[in-house]
Parts: structure tokens; sequence; C-alpha cells
């Protein structure tokens, strides 16, 4: 709108006026702008375009309008003439072309949609082994809620979700986790969407209190309500975390591997029900293994007394017991346990194996701990304990049969394993049964966990259920005691029933221990401690003491807390391992002293041990690709990659301590499709915003928006005119006509039109209201209306496209190097040949370009360099435009009536859909000020301000400063505006010429004597006349300065005297050349010296 | 080089406050006669007009004309650190872009200096026309601060009729309206207490109570107040500073609607 640039140009001469000031005054609107604006500008929440908003925006503004009791009148755009017609066109062209890119945009958040159905399908597939497991271990939770309240539940989160910026639409969908999409999400942004879910749940039940009934009866159920909503929301976090878990340990380990051996088929034979559990008593074992394992290095360290040993002696080991471990421990970790118990450990191969495992088992306690899922918890205890009497076990077994189990370890290995595959998975089956029925037992146990979790709130619940695990693992300890025993004795037979009679004894044990747990629940771990110490060995200690770790770990927030258990649970099988070191190395008789060493020294060095662990873990599983590689498929390469790279990242967890190992532990095989999906979201997300952008854009304004803007103005009592043609016209029309007092529009066109006093800036809240008087921009830019209709020729506004790569700036050069003649300024019936002869300038500067090569102005010629002029370029159409616009001439006043305060309301009821409170919120405070019969007059009405135009010249660039100097020659006074006119300034100069000059060199004094002599007559008249009149004379030559401002009279007077005090110190000094050049600079001020010196030379 | 001394900081003191709720920043023009101030409100509705004479501070030193801006909050919050029988000093380098305020104790035991950031603000001056008044009525500041105060209770204009018979003040608004007469005290024996109405004709203006309330504001600087008023002119409250000036505060009047 308007002329491109001319805002930004003309700015410096705005000037900011207080709202207050403009009372009474009639003002023009140009309300075709705001309509354009509002239409555009207002938008709701999502960006779309609001209804209603021209009549919304329209009465506020009017409302503020009134409030400040100035009198508006409306001016609405008629027709467009011919000219605009064209720019409209293009216009619309845009509109159309927004459109269909709004379309287009369409097309193709659709198309995204559908390629992400297609890649979650993917990730599904993919998953689907853990993810089938799932939905299958939720069957076994007895206290699933029905399904009615899910749907009410979730509505609520939905809606919270709406607020994450981050998940938004696709999250709506997702928090149904019933929903595929939901299930096709990258877990990890479940989880954290969940979590969210669940903090600020937690928030909302103390800040929503609106969400609170009215009715004190039913505030039961919504408590009730929300209970559900709540257990809902942690059922499904759950279920996520048991997926990371999963997909940490099941879905890269398990799966591939298990694919390897063909178990896969086995797994999916087996009833979902198995499956899970076998999942779990694969980690069960596994951790046992990996124990073992420890246990195995542990001996394997004391025996080559260093660790180096693991990671580079044993590579071709390695290789042979990798695989078999590999498949023991994907297929069943049982098998470990049993070579374990067989071989007494595979050095290399178990330790990297252990790492591994513990990786996984760790993932898995955490999991099982944080979500407390009471299945799981039924698991854990018979985890931990078998895994912790392996230790002690070996622990012991260390001291006997190191040696032996050095020497027998490889060939051991590679000879039993084999063999015994089949076997151990023959023997799995049994312990899947086996487990079933720990299940069952845990079950019993879990119910009544679960009824005293419910019972209690969250955070209690959490605590107690890490108490109960703490406790778990005490007792478990005394139990281990039991178990070595049995076990030692197994032992010596060294079989695999041994091991599983052992498990039973240890299920049976867990069992009957959890039962003791949960009615020991409230029994205080101290006295557990004493029973433990008591019967318990140093590891067993140590255990306390890890487990006194977590006591203390469990009372930090939820989350860290469970976080914290899985790191405190790595501890502990490192500890372990170091305390076996510790013993090794040191092989003191004493147990205190190993006591005491490991307790100062395992924290510190738990991390040194799992750093070579976890290197060796990388080298093993490297090589066990290298091995695997014929029989696997390229996908199960990659998955191995990616498990190396999990151990890895494993490995910087570990050594970190990082305490967010669930959220940051990367799912391995769905990364990338994750990534695909997320990215996919956020150009979603992007193009959704554009299409609402564009569809704004993209509104028109209706005739239909027009006449309900004109209803509006009627109820309101406001004269509004439809212009024939262009508002802007108008409303210059109309301030030249006297009928306004001023125009608020932000077009810049008005300038071409006529107008002379714009206020700009009127509803903008962030800058101030800033008054453009014609007088000024003439003055401070010598940019007269004409001169502003050739630079919008050049660069482009409503009536012309302008000159392409021609700027403001540029087209003010061009206009000072290319002036018309202005010896014959507009009249009001112009004839065509005056319109050509204002273009005339523009004429040449055509040629100018046209005839290529000229060496004068050579900076402009750099910057006009791609400037391609039309043929018709200097369009003598559009001057005449601007001069002669199709407009109302009548003189006719304009009335103002009272609001239709009934009307009103109605209207904004039906259109706003305001109460009538709302709306005598904002129309009590206009009407009582419009019914002030008063007017406050200002000081301006009665005291005439000094036009004192200062100099705008700072607030201008280099550039818009030179080009204006140089269009300035016409006009020299406009120029130094701020300058005294030049009569005085003649004086004024010779007198301060007299005064500055002579000082510096004594060389030119004789020159300087005659220079003196004419001064001193100069002067000699100047002092016979006595200095008040000097002043009398003075200022009537000032004739911008009609009025008489006494401090800057008193000012010039002032320097007046001084100088011819300095002109009569100089006289003196012609007698004493001494003092004249100390004395006779004092008075005179440099500037006006430095001005009048460069007057000199005029 | 420009210096001014005050032998009592009291006086710049109630002079800022005389000043400082009306407006936010102002300059202070300064010349060898003195300081001028000249300043409108933020709406633009009242006129303050200050002038301190040269030859009532106890040293006074201008060099050069200089036009100081400032931030009259802040001036206040320095002036606030000036205890009352305090000299005080203004000094401030020519072309400089602040000023000094330097306060002395009368034993010379502590002196502290303050400097202030000068601004640059708009030089807009008025040329106020010398007008001959109808109406010049000279009364107790006090008085004509309580009149103040009260009707402003009432409404939010108050009307100023003089009469021959004296002067009527008069509010009125949503809870009633008030009217307060002063007539022409008879015998004069404390001229500060007098009340003197000179007229050539009879005056009644509107006025809004707000800057009337603001220009009270400078009753401690005198104990008599001016009013100068003739028709559709802006009124003049004016408190004459003994000694060493005078503040003046021009009020445009409220216009019944149709005479615009």
């Amino acid at each position: 709108m308007g002329v491109t640039g001319l805002w930004r140009l003309i700015e410096p001469a705005g000037k900011p006026v207080p709202v207050e000031t403009l009372e009474n005054k009639v003002l023009a609107v140009d309300i075709s702008i705001w309509l354009h604006q509002m239409v555009k500008g207002y938008q709701d929440a999502k960006g779309a375009p609001l209804p209603n908003a021209h009549l919304i925006g329209l009465f506020q503004r009017l409302c503020k309008l009134l409030y400040f009791r100035i009198k508006p009148v409306f001016v609405f755009d008629g027709g467009f003439p011919d000219l605009k017609r064209e720019t409209i066109a293009k216009r619309q062209d845009n509109k159309t072309k927004y459109n269909s890119a709004s379309e287009k945009l369409k097309r193709e958040i659709t198309l995204l949609l559908g390629k992400k159905t297609a890649i979650g399908s993917l990730l599904g597939k993919q998953i689907s082994p853990t993810k089938n497991k799932q939905p299958q271990t939720n069957n076994d939770d007895i206290f699933k809620l029905p399904e009615l309240p899910e749907k009410g539940g979730y509505s609520e989160s939905e809606s919270e979700d709406e607020q994450d910026s981050s998940a938004s639409t696709v999250d709506l969908h997702s928090v149904d986790f019933d929903s595929d999409k939901f299930k096709n999400m990258p877990i990890k942004e479940k989880y954290d969407l969940l979590i969210e879910l669940k903090e600020t749940r937690k928030m909302n039940s103390w800040g929503k209190i609106n969400t609170l009934p009215k009715k004190s009866d039913n505030f039961s159920d919504f408590q009730m309500q929300r209970l559900l909503k709540r257990r809902q929301l942690q059922e499904c976090l759950e279920e996520t975390e048991k997926e990371m878990g999963d997909e940490g340990m099941s879905l890269n380990e398990l799966e591939s591997l298990l694919n390897e051996e063909g178990i896969d088929t086995k797994i999916e034979s087996l009833p979902s029900r198995r499956i899970a559990s076998n999942n779990t008593t694969r980690y069960l074992l596994i951790s046992n293994v990996r124990q073992a394992l420890e246990n195995a290095k542990r001996k394997e360290e004391a025996a080559q007394q260093a660790q180096l040993q693991v990671s580079a002696t044993t590579a071709v080991e390695k290789h042979d017991a990798k695989d078999i471990q590999k498949n023991d421990e994907l297929d069943d970790d049982l098998e470990k346990a049993i070579k374990m118990s067989l071989e007494c450990v595979d050095e290399a191969d178990t330790s990297a194996c252990t790492s591994k495992t513990d990786e996984s088992w760790t993932s898995f306690v955490t999991e099982s701990d944080y979500s407390d899922d009471e299945d799981e918890d039924g698991f854990e205890p018979p985890d931990m304990t078998s895994a912790k009497s392996y230790i002690k076990q070996y622990t012991d077994l260390n001291y006997k049969v190191i040696d032996n189990i050095v020497a027998k370890k490889h060939k051991e290995k590679n000879k039993c394993i084999k063999p015994r595959v089949n076997e151990i998975i023959e023997e799995l089956a049994q312990e899947k049964t086996i487990i079933e029925d720990q299940i069952e037992l845990m079950s019993s146990d879990d119910d009544k966990d679960k009824c005293e979790v419910v019972e209690k709130s969250s955070d209690n619940e959490k605590e107690q259920v890490e108490d109960r695990h703490i406790t778990e693992v005490i007792i478990e300890n005394e139990g281990l005691s039991k178990k070595y025993e049995l076990e030692e004795s197994n032992q010596a037979e060294a079989s695999i029933i041994c091991v599983e009679k052992s498990i039973d004894d240890v299920i049976s044990l867990d069992s009957s221990l959890e039962m003791e747990t949960v009615k020991n629940d409230e029994v205080k771990v101290e006295t557990v401690k004493d029973n433990i110490k008591s019967e318990s060995s140093s590891s067993s200690e140590d255990d306390f003491e890890d487990v006194s770790d977590e006591e203390t770990k469990s009372k930090k927030p939820v989350v860290t807390l469970t976080l914290n258990m899985g790191n405190t649970i790595e501890d502990d099988i490192f500890a372990d391992i170091f305390t076996s070191k510790g013993d090794n190395k040191n092989f003191a008789p004493n147990m205190k002293n190993e006591q005491e060493i490991t307790k100062d020294t395992t924290k510190n060095e738990v991390k040194d041990a799992i750093k070579p662990i976890i290197t060796d873990e990388v080298a093993t599983t490297k090589s066990i690709e290298k091995c695997l590689d014929k029989e696997s498929d390229n996908e199960k390469n990659e998955k191995q990659k990616e498990i190396v790279d999990k151990d890895e990242t494993v490995s910087q967890d570990v050594a970190t301590k990082q305490k967010a190992i669930i959220p940051e532990r990367p799912k391995i095989s769905t990364e990338e499709l994750n990534t695909m999906v997320t990215d996919i979201e956020n150009e979603e997300q992007i193009l959704l915003q554009e299409k609402g952008k564009l569809d704004r854009i993209g509104r028109n304004i209706t005739e239909q928006m027009t006449k309900e803007a004109q209803e509006l103005l009627q109820i309101f009592g406001i004269p509004y005119i439809v212009a024939p043609m262009e508002a802007e016209a108008q409303c210059a029309v109309l301030e030249a006509l006297k009928l306004t007092d001023g125009t608020i529009t932000d077009d810049s066109d008005i300038w071409l039109f006529g107008g002379s006093t714009v206020y700009k800036n009127f509803f903008n809240q962030k800058k101030h209201v800033l008054q453009f008087l014609r007088e000024r921009i003439e003055k401070s830019f010598n940019l007269s209306r004409e001169k502003l209709v050739l630079l919008a020729l050049l660069v482009g506004s409503d009536y012309t496209v302008g000159v392409t790569g021609v700027g403001p700036v540029t087209a003010l050069e061009i206009l000072a190097s290319f002036p018309f003649n202005k010896k014959k300024t507009i009249a009001e019936n112009a004839k065509f040949t005056d319109y050509q002869e204002i273009v005339a300038g523009l004429q040449e500067f055509k040629k100018w370009v046209k005839a290529g090569r000229r060496t004068d102005n050579v900076s402009l010629k750099k910057k006009l360099k791609n400037v391609s002029l039309s043929d018709d370029f200097p369009s003598v159409r559009v001057v005449q435009a601007y001069f002669e616009p199709n407009v109302e001439k009548s003189s006719e006043k304009f009335s103002w009536g009272d609001p239709d305060i009934t009307e009103l309301r109605e209207y904004a009821k039906a259109k706003f859909g305001w109460s009538q409170h709302k709306l005598d919120e904002i129309i009590k405070p206009v009407i009582k000020r419009m019914q002030e019969n008063k007017t406050q007059k200002t000081v301006h009405d009665y005291f005439k301000k000094k036009l004192v135009l200062d100099s705008l010249e700072d607030q201008m660039s280099k550039r818009v400063k030179a080009a204006i100097q140089k269009m300035g020659p016409e006009a020299p006074e406009e120029i130094n505006v701020p300058e005294k006119p030049k009569p005085k300034r003649a004086r004024k100069s010779s007198i301060s010429q007299a005064a500055t000059k002579p000082g510096p060199s004594k060389g030119k004094r004789k020159k300087r004597n005659d220079e003196t002599k004419q001064i001193s007559e100069v002067v000699q008249t100047a002092v016979v006349n006595d200095p008040e009149k000097i002043f009398d004379i003075t200022v009537p030559k000032t004739d911008r300065y009609q009025e008489i401002i006494p401090q800057r009279e008193k000012d010039r007077k002032s320097i007046l005297e001084n100088k011819l005090k300095a002109i009569e110190v100089f006289r003196k000094s012609k007698i004493d050349p001494k003092k004249k050049s100390t004395k006779r600079r004092l008075p005179v001020p440099k500037e006006k010296a430095d001005l009048s010196e460069s007057s000199d030379t005029d | 080089m420009f210096e001014a001394r005050l032998l009592r900081s009291s006086i710049l003191k109630k002079v800022l406050e005389a000043i400082k709720d009306l407006l936010t920043q102002a300059t202070f023009d300064c010349d060898d006669n003195g300081i001028q101030l000249q300043a409108m409100d933020n709406s633009h509705v009242s006129l303050v007009s200050l002038t301190l004479r040269a030859d009532g501070f106890d040293k006074y030193r201008c060099d050069r004309n200089i036009s100081m801006g400032m931030n009259l909050g802040s001036m206040s919050k320095i002036l606030k650190c000036a205890g009352d029988k305090d000299t005080v000093t203004m000094k401030a380098q020519d072309n400089a872009d602040t000023v000094t305020f330097v306060f002395e104790s009368p034993n010379q035991e502590k002196v502290s200096d303050y400097e202030m950031k000068l601004m640059n603000l708009d030089l807009e001056h008025l040329g106020i026309p010398e007008t001959e008044y109808s109406c010049t009525i000279r009364m107790p500041s006090g008085e004509f601060a309580r009149i103040c105060r009260d009707l402003s209770q009432f409404g939010e204009s108050m009307v100023i009729s003089c009469t021959k018979e004296g002067v009527k003040f008069s509010a009125s608004g949503d809870i009633g309206s008030a009217n307060i007469k002063l007539a022409q005290t008879a015998s004069i024996d404390k001229e500060e207490e007098a009340v003197v109405i000179e007229m050539d004709e009879p005056v009644t203006l509107t006025f809004a109570c707000q800057y009337l309330n603001y220009f009270t504001k400078a009753t401690s600087l005198s104990p008599q107040v001016q009013l100068s008023m003739s028709a559709d002119v802006p009124l003049v409250v004016e408190y004459r500073i003994p000694d060493i000036g005078h503040i003046r505060y021009y009020l445009a009047p409220k216009i019944e609607e149709d005479d615009s």
C-alpha cells in the first residue's frame, strides 16, 4: 500500500503527539486500510482468521477514537481507478497464488500424513515382537482398569497435550493409547509425553480449581474420576516404560540373536503370556549369568592379576566363546548359568556378556522398579537373589577353585557349551513353566502390594515400593546365605539340574521371602541390617551398603529414583566384582580388611572396573558380528552394530553415572524411522502454520464486510462517506476543504493526493502516534507533492510498479540529479502538458539510463546498473491520477450523533457474542467521556508555537542528506532551516571574522591590519548604536520568527555583545598585540565562528 | 561553564516539588540573567514557566547559554539527598552532557556531589503573549490549595467565577455540588492573608481540578498566590518565590462544546 518505502524515508519528520491533544479534532479515517489490516491481522490462537475480525477491530478502534473525543469521519473506498485496477489485479493474482499455495500445502500435509502412517506401520512391525508382549502382559495385570473411563480420562489429558508445543497434533491422537498411532509413536516421545502428563496432572490438582464440581455431592465422583485418570496415565506410563526397557534389551539383543538361532519361532509359537514371562525369566538368568561371569572374571583377574587380560589376550577365545555366549545369552541366559556352574566361568566372553547383560538387566530392573509394575516386582527379587547367591557362591568358590578354573576355562567352554545348547533349550521350556508358577506366586504377592499401592499417593507409592525392594534385597541376602549352602553342595556336581534346583529353591525362597517382605513392609531396614550382618558374609555387607545407598536415593524424586536404582544395581554388580578383585589381590585372610578396602574403594574402582569390561564388550560384540556374518542377514548386522553402539553409549553412561538412563537409551532399530517421523511431524507443523497464514493473507475484503462496517458506524452515529474512488484522495480533499483537521491513515498515498496533516500509528500500541505535517516534510526533505509523485514513479506505488531496483533513497538521488522545472507549481486545473513538464526530469533520466555510458554521476550509475525502464516509464497518467483524483468535493459539513446503546448491545451480542456486561465494560467509559459537554482546551489553542523545525539531518542517512542537499539549490533557505536568514548572518560573519581570524600567525599582520580597518569601520557603525538597538535591528530580519522567544533573543544578544567586546579587544590589540590572542578568543562561541566562516564563501 | 549556588537547598527542593508531578522532564535554560524553564505537561493542557533570577542566587555564573534537559524524577531524587540547610551548587560544563549538584552542609563538614545525565529534549518554546487580564485575584496560597482539594472531591472540573462581590469556586458531580465564595478582605492587616480582587469585567471559566491540584504543590514556595483570568484565555496561577523569581502555571480552560 502506498508508496514503497516512503514512510521509512520521511519517518524523521514524524512528531510524537499525545492522543489527548487530538481531542475534538475532526479526523478523516481511511477505513479501507483498516479492514485490510484487521482481516489479515486478527487471528485466533492457531493463526487462522477470526470470524467478524473486521467488526471487532472496528468496534475497538471506534471506542478508542470516541474515548479521546475525536470526531472521526470514515471514508470508504469507492471504485478503483483504472490504473489501480491493474495493480489490484496483480494483487489479486498474488492472493490466488497464496490461496492455491495454501491448497497445495494442504495436499502436502495429507501426503505427509500418509507417509507418516506408513512409517508408523513399519515401525509397528519392527517393534511387533516386543510390542505384542506389552498388551499381553497388560492382560496379566489384574488391576487393569475397565475400558470405560479411558476415553473420558484421556480427553482431559488430550487438552493438556495441546499445550505441548512439541507434540501437539500427533499427540492428540496418540494419547488414546489403544490407538495404533500412539503405539507407533517413538517410544521416547511417548514416554516423555506421559511423564509430562503426569507432572502436569500433579500440578493441575492444585492449579485447576475451576475443574472442581460446583455441587458438593459430585465431589467424590470428581475425585474418583481423577483417581481413575491418574491410574490410567500410570498404566500407560508403565507400559511405555516396559516397552522402552524391552527395546533396550529384547528388541535389540534378543530379537536379533534369537532370530539367528531360530528361537524366535519358539517365542512366537509360545503363548503370549509365556513370552512375557520368558523375557523376564531370561533376564533373571542373564543376571545370574552376568554375575557368574563377573565372578569368572574376578577369578581371571586374580589369576592374571590384571584387567587387561580380558580385552587382548582372550581375543581368539572370545570368538568361539562369543558364539556360544550369544546363543546362550540371547537364547537363554540359563545356558550360561549352567555353563558357569559347569565351567566355572568363561572369562573374557562372559565378561563381555556380563556387561551386556548388565545393561539389559539394569534397564530391566530400572524399568520394573520405576513402573513398580507388580508383575515385574515379582520377578525382580529372584533376579537379585539368584544373582547375589551366585556371586557369593563364586566369591567363596574363588578361593578354592580359582586355579582349577583358570586352567579349565577355555577348553571347557568350547566343548561344553555347544552340545548343551539343545539341552538348554529344553531346559528353558522347563524353566518357563517354573517361572509361570513363580508368576502366580508373585501375583499373589502383588495383589497385596497393589492393594497398598493403590491406596497410597503416587509419590508415596513409589517410595514404598522402593523400600520394599530394598527390604527384599536385604532379605534376599539372608536367603542367599542359605542358598549358598545349598549350592555349594550342588556345585560339586556342577550339573544343570543343580542349577535348576537352585533356581527352584531361589524361587521358592523368594516367594516366601516376598511374602515376608510384604508383611514386613513396615519393618525398619536397620533391623534387617543387623540380621544380615550377623548372617551374611562380607560381600553381603557390601550389598547392604549399596542397599543403604538405594535407600537414600529412594528419597529423591521419582524418576531419578528409579534411574538411580538402575545405577546402584550396576554398582552392586561391579562392586562385587571389585570385592573379589580386592580379595584376590590382597588374598588376605582377614575378612574385615577386605571389607574395609571394598567399602572404601568400591565406588571409585567400580568405575575403573567398568571401563575395561565395556571395552571388552565392544571388542567381543564386534567379533561376534564377524562370526555370525554367515548366518546373519544385513539387518542383523545392523542391529548388532547398533548393539555395539549401545554398549558404547552405555559405557559412557555408566562412567558418568548418568542419571537419565531410560529416556536417553537409544531406540536402536527404530531410531532412524523415529527421526523420520519427527521430521515429518515438524514439517507438518510448519505447513499447518503456513497454511493458516496464507489463508489469512488470502482473505479478501468483501462487499459484505464493508456493509457490516457501515452498519456499525451508523449505530455509533459516526458519519462516513464512500469516496467515488480512492479513500485517501477523498481524505486529502476533505482536509483541503477544511472539513477535517487531518487524516488518520497508514497509507502514504495520502501525501501524493495532497494531504497535509497525517496521523500515523494511531492504533499501534507499540508506537507513539506520529503527526506528519506536509510543511515539515517539504522543508526537511525538499519533497513537494510533485516530487513525491515522481518518487512514487520510481519506487512504485498503487498506481505504478515503479522501477525495479530503485529504493526510496536511490530515487531521491535520481530526483536530485534530474530535477524537474519547478517554475510552475501545479495549479488546480492543471493541464496535461503541465504534468509532462513534471515528468520531464524523469524523461531525462530515462534518456540518461538508455544512453548507457556516461561519465557523470558514476556512483548513481553503479547503483542503477541493472535497472530496466519500461517504455511508458515516466507515466503521465500516473501523475495525472495523483493530481486529479476522482473525489467528492461538496463542502457539506459532517454531523455526529450519539451511539445507540441498546442497538449496540444487540449488535454486540449477535456479532461478537458479547454479553451485556462485557459490552458495558467497554462502552461505559466511552459514553461518559462523550457526554462531557465541555472540552478541555490545550495550551496550543492559546499560545502559538514557534515552528521550530529542528534539523532532521542527524536522523537521516548520509545518502539522503546528500540528495536533499543536492535538491537544495532551488530553495536554499529551506535546507538550512534552523539557521538564521542571510542578512544578519552576513553582518555577523564579518564581525566574527574579525574576531577569529587575526589570531594565529603574526606574519600576515599587515594584511590583517587592512582587514581590521575595514572591520573596525563596520564595528564603529555598530558600536555607535547601543547594543539594544542592534538587537532591535536584527530581530525584524528574522522573518521566520515573528514572535520573540526571550531566551533565544537574549542568547543572540549576548553573542553579539561578546563579539563586540571581542572586536573592542581586537582594536585595542593593535596597540598591544601580545594580549589579544589570549583574550580575543575567550568570549566568541566557536560554532558561530565556524558557521560564519562557511557563510563567508557565499 | 555554568555554576549557580543557593544558600538554601530548600528553595530548589520546593521548586522541584512544585513541578515534578506535572512534568516528567524539562529543559532548564540558563543564561546570564538566570534560569528559566518552560514546559507543558504531557497532554499539553497546562504550561509551567519558572524563572529564577541570577541575583537570587548566592553565586551565579553562566559563561555561555546552556539548555539542560533534565529528568525531573531523577533530579528530585538527587535533591532529596540534600539537607534543607545545605548549600546547593549546580554546575555544568559548556556542552556537557551531565550536570553536577554539590551539597555542602552549613559547617562545611559534609560535601556531597551528584552527577546527573542530561537529556536531549525538544526545544519547544511557546510564545506567551502579554495579556491584560480582566480579573486578578490575590489570595493566601494555602487557602487556594484547600479550595482546590475540597472541590476536586465533587467533580473533575471547577468553575471559577469572578464578580464584583468576590470570587466563587464551584464544582458539581455525582455526589452533589459545592460552592466556595471568597469576598475581598475589608481591612488589610497582613498582606499575605488578604484576598485582593482587581476586576475590570466579570469572568467565569471552567478548569480541570486535577491540574489545579498539581499547581498547588507550589504552595510552600509562597504565602500568596495570584490568579489571573480573562475570558477564553488560560488561567495563570502565579507563585512568587521570594527574592529569586516566580513560578507560573498556565491552564487552558474547558470550553462548552458549542463554542468550538
